[in-house]
């Protein structure tokens, strides 16, 4: 996909809930676009806030709703209104959707928020990213992320669905089209089947997914900015979602540690000597990665000139659109009996992996999360496959058994 | 069968979980065998307790005892999956994801679906209530907008199994041996009968979990928010889905409210205060409960039972404080009338009700009691008929609008 690949700078804006990604997402766009990048900041939450953080009053309706609306010079913003992305992207295979839900009547009220099926959203915040990535229109996307979780979740998501198109479509789309007269025959209706548009719709779908995660995962385009406070519970999430993107291969290039409370405070002292204690804990785990700490302001931060202030205080005078840092998670070198793939999984032991290959996947999995990566053609000869640990990274070789 | 499930839910990092371990604990101090599970796929719970488990945790997916009385299970949706599921899976996934089902090892190898975990989650907890062998279950939901949608599956579910399964199951006891005598691995699109009969059984137990769920002398919600307004928008949100669902909210949990005696910010002290009164009509009959930002993280034994003392200070934990759900949509009252939201309000007030339509809301002003609705899809594309008012009920009538699109 090296080829197609935009000169648009992606940065993403992800944390645990309820940390203050938005209000960083926003500030970042709004110090880019001071500079004079053409920025486009956009939301994939349900409940968007980021309008609101930009401090637009107002409500959008009809076309303008989910449509990029301009903030000032160099910036505009979009909150993605996922019904209109489906409609738009995911056409027949949503109509075969709600085709079999109305099939059976179900005219309750609740049947257009059921229509809505699982997943569907992230795709479409995906496929959204991809369409704007490409348009030429901006110099950089800055992507006010959902919760750590979901974020990986989509990410994971777009390679299963890859592997499903891989391994299965073709195959299934063939028998559909030979079942289709004999079931008609049988039942009246083949409607259960899907339709052949499905198919083709869905391999659309997946070939985009896929040039778009390899955007995401490039480290000269895309890096990530994880939003955290100094709190255990959280400085733990924090941990695991980093691990979890050096493994899905996404470079992180700045912890933020928001919400600081200052000593002064005499009710939040003890408070503040906990976060301090936390901060240089944090500063050992994410050793090499900039560490860049905000305190607790006196008032929410809404509107440009104080996401403005804010932005100044994340950058520390730096260029908002600049790599931070430069150290791809996962690296690729060929040695003289095969490959080595060197990968970055900080904070696991080798017995919380596990690790299978499968012809030409290498398939990885810690906890809830697990991810494929696909090895190349010339590789495949190599057969053979061995993992160790060295360091908090998991070395696999690749050799011809 | 436990006596008591009490949900909690909000948006992420409010202090949902804290306040879940919070509950729990002053539950089991009360000699209530209580059991506090979390379906999140980022489990904290364990963290709130400051258990000290490895980062990535081993051994998911198993009931620990974390003090008197009080039981821990974080579920592992994979671990569920493997243990319980099987081949059925396949059969639930195909039909989940495109009408065609996938073959049970190879669907495990498509990875986590979104959906899947909550017909994973919704089955556990249906598990740990026929158990009987905790009183009080307290589920420390995914934020609203997952949790939503773990409640609004088993009405999916319930949807298939009634109107659809038994033609697709006449259908494929039909055509199923034709098609395996053409082609073996034809078995996918044509489910054996016994998959049918599971994904019934499946419908059936979760269908009684879910008029569980709707009691409300049972089951009831607690919403944690925070004073500020993109999160309090997003609370009411999720209050009145809900309430759509059949689901109790008995409280609501104002957490992270700026205390009096800080030095540092006075401005958000009185911001909050003016802005916890207006919080009130938001969520009216529904008691909002404030809890000042503690001196310390809430993290560990001693800080989750101080804050439970903050919280309900005398009263039961476990007590229900709303007998039914404040918003209900029905079918409309009168000829033309497509819909009706009924909407409690804990007073009579005679003055005029006024109903403004500003976007995707409607706006109710009755008096100086002022609230904005975020309305339902479904109410989106019609136009407000007028509001009659029945004792404590509010009734606002929506109708099919003449000039849009049906349907939109």
């Amino acid at each position: 996909m090296s080829d197609t690949a935009p000169n648009t700078r992606i940065i993403l804006v992800s944390g645990k809930g309820g940390v203050g990604k938005t209000t960083a997402a926003a500030a970042t766009a709004i110090d880019l676009a001071a500079r004079g990048r053409r920025t486009l900041v956009m939301s994939f939450d349900v409940a968007h806030s980021l309008r609101d953080s930009l401090g637009l009053g107002g409500f959008l309706q009809g076309a303008a709703h989910g449509a990029v609306s301009p903030v000032t010079d160099n910036l505009d913003m979009l909150e993605i209104d996922v019904s209109k992305e489906i409609e738009a992207e995911w056409g027949p295979i949503y109509r075969h959707f709600s085709m079999l839900m109305s099939h059976g009547g179900l005219t309750d009220v609740l049947s257009s928020e059921l229509a809505m099926l699982p997943g569907m959203e992230d795709v479409s915040a995906l496929l959204a990213v991809d369409r704007h990535a490409r348009s030429g229109e901006y110099d950089a996307l800055v992507l006010d992320c959902p919760p750590t979780a979901s974020t990986l979740r989509f990410i994971g998501m777009a390679s299963g669905l890859k592997w499903y198109a891989n391994h299965r479509l073709a195959r299934e789309r063939r028998m559909v089209r030979m079942m289709r007269p004999l079931a008609s025959l049988f039942h009246g209706e083949a409607y259960y089947l899907p339709a052949d548009e499905f198919f083709a719709a869905y391999e659309g779908i997946t070939a985009r997914l896929d040039a778009v995660e390899a955007m995401l995962r490039n480290p000269e385009v895309t890096s990530l900015r994880l939003v955290c406070t100094p709190e255990k519970v959280v400085a733990r999430e924090t941990q695991r979602a980093f691990m979890y993107f050096c493994m899905y291969g996404v470079l992180v290039d700045q912890i933020l540690v928001n919400r600081v409370f200052p000593e002064e405070d005499p009710y939040f002292r003890q408070f503040a000597l906990s976060q301090q204690a936390m901060i240089a804990d944090m500063r050992d785990w994410f050793a090499g990665v900039p560490l860049t700490a905000v305190p607790m302001l006196e008032e929410e931060v809404v509107g440009p000139e104080p996401l403005a202030r804010f932005g100044a205080r994340l950058s520390e005078g730096r260029d908002p659109g600049a790599f931070y840092r430069q150290d791809s998670p996962i690296t690729v070198t060929e040695e003289a009996d095969g490959w080595r793939f060197a990968i970055k999984m900080p904070f696991v032991g080798k017995s919380d992996i596990q690790m299978s290959r499968q012809g030409e996947e290498l398939m990885l999995r810690v906890g809830t999360f697990k991810r494929h990566i696909s090895i190349p053609s010339a590789m495949m000869k190599a057969t053979r496959t061995q993992a160790a640990m060295e360091g908090d990274t998991l070395v696999v070789r690749l050799s011809e058994g | 069968m436990a006596e008591r499930i009490i949900m909690f839910s909000g948006k992420g990092g409010v202090g949902k979980t804290s306040v879940a371990a919070a509950t729990a604990l002053a539950l089991a101090r009360r000699g209530r065998k209580t059991l506090v599970m979390s379906f999140d796929l980022a489990h904290s719970l364990s963290d709130s307790f400051d258990q000290d488990t490895a980062l990535f945790s081993p051994s998911p997916g198993a009931i620990r005892a974390v003090a008197p009385n009080l039981d821990l299970l974080e579920i592992d949706v994979y671990e569920e999956l493997n243990r319980q599921w099987g081949d059925t899976f396949s059969l639930v996934a195909g039909l989940m994801y495109g009408g065609n089902s996938l073959q049970g090892a190879l669907a495990n190898e498509i990875g986590l679906m979104p959906g899947l975990e909550d017909l994973i989650a919704l089955n556990c907890l249906q598990q740990r209530h026929d158990s009987g062998e905790h009183e009080v279950i307290i589920v420390d939901c995914p934020p609203t907008g997952e949790a939503l949608a773990f409640i609004g599956f088993v009405a999916l579910l319930e949807f298939y199994v009634h109107k659809r399964l038994p033609a697709d199951r006449r259908f494929c006891s039909v055509i199923r041996p034709v098609a395996l005598s053409m082609d073996s691995s034809l078995d996918m699109f044509f489910p054996a009968d016994h998959h049918f009969a599971v994904l019934s059984e499946i419908s059936g137990r979760l269908s009684a979990m879910n008029d569980v769920l709707h009691d409300p002398q049972i089951t009831t919600l607690r919403l944690v928010t925070n004073p500020e307004r993109i999160i309090v928008a997003e609370t009411k949100r999720a209050f009145l889905y809900f309430s759509m669902y059949g689901l109790t909210a008995d409280m609501v949990v104002m957490n992270r409210l700026f205390p009096a005696d800080s030095a540092v910010y006075q401005k958000r002290v009185a911001a909050d205060r003016a802005y916890l009164d207006t919080v009130r009509d938001d969520f009216a009959p529904v008691e909002v409960a404030p809890v000042p930002w503690m001196s310390e993280e809430i993290v560990g034994l001693d800080r989750l039972a101080h804050m439970a003392t903050v919280l309900y200070g005398d009263r039961d934990p476990g007590a229900c404080f709303a007998a039914a759900p404040a918003y209900r949509i029905a079918p409309g009252r009168s000829d033309g009338e497509r819909y009706c939201l009924a909407l409690r309000l804990p007073f009579v007030d005679r003055r005029e009700v006024e109903l403004r339509r500003i976007g995707t809301e409607l706006s109710i002003r009755i008096g100086s009691f002022q609230r904005m609705i975020v309305l339902p899809k479904a109410l989106q594309a019609l136009a407000v008929a007028g509001a009659t008012r029945e004792a404590d009920t509010l009734f606002i009538g929506f109708r099919e609008e003449a000039a849009s699109a049906p349907g939109a």
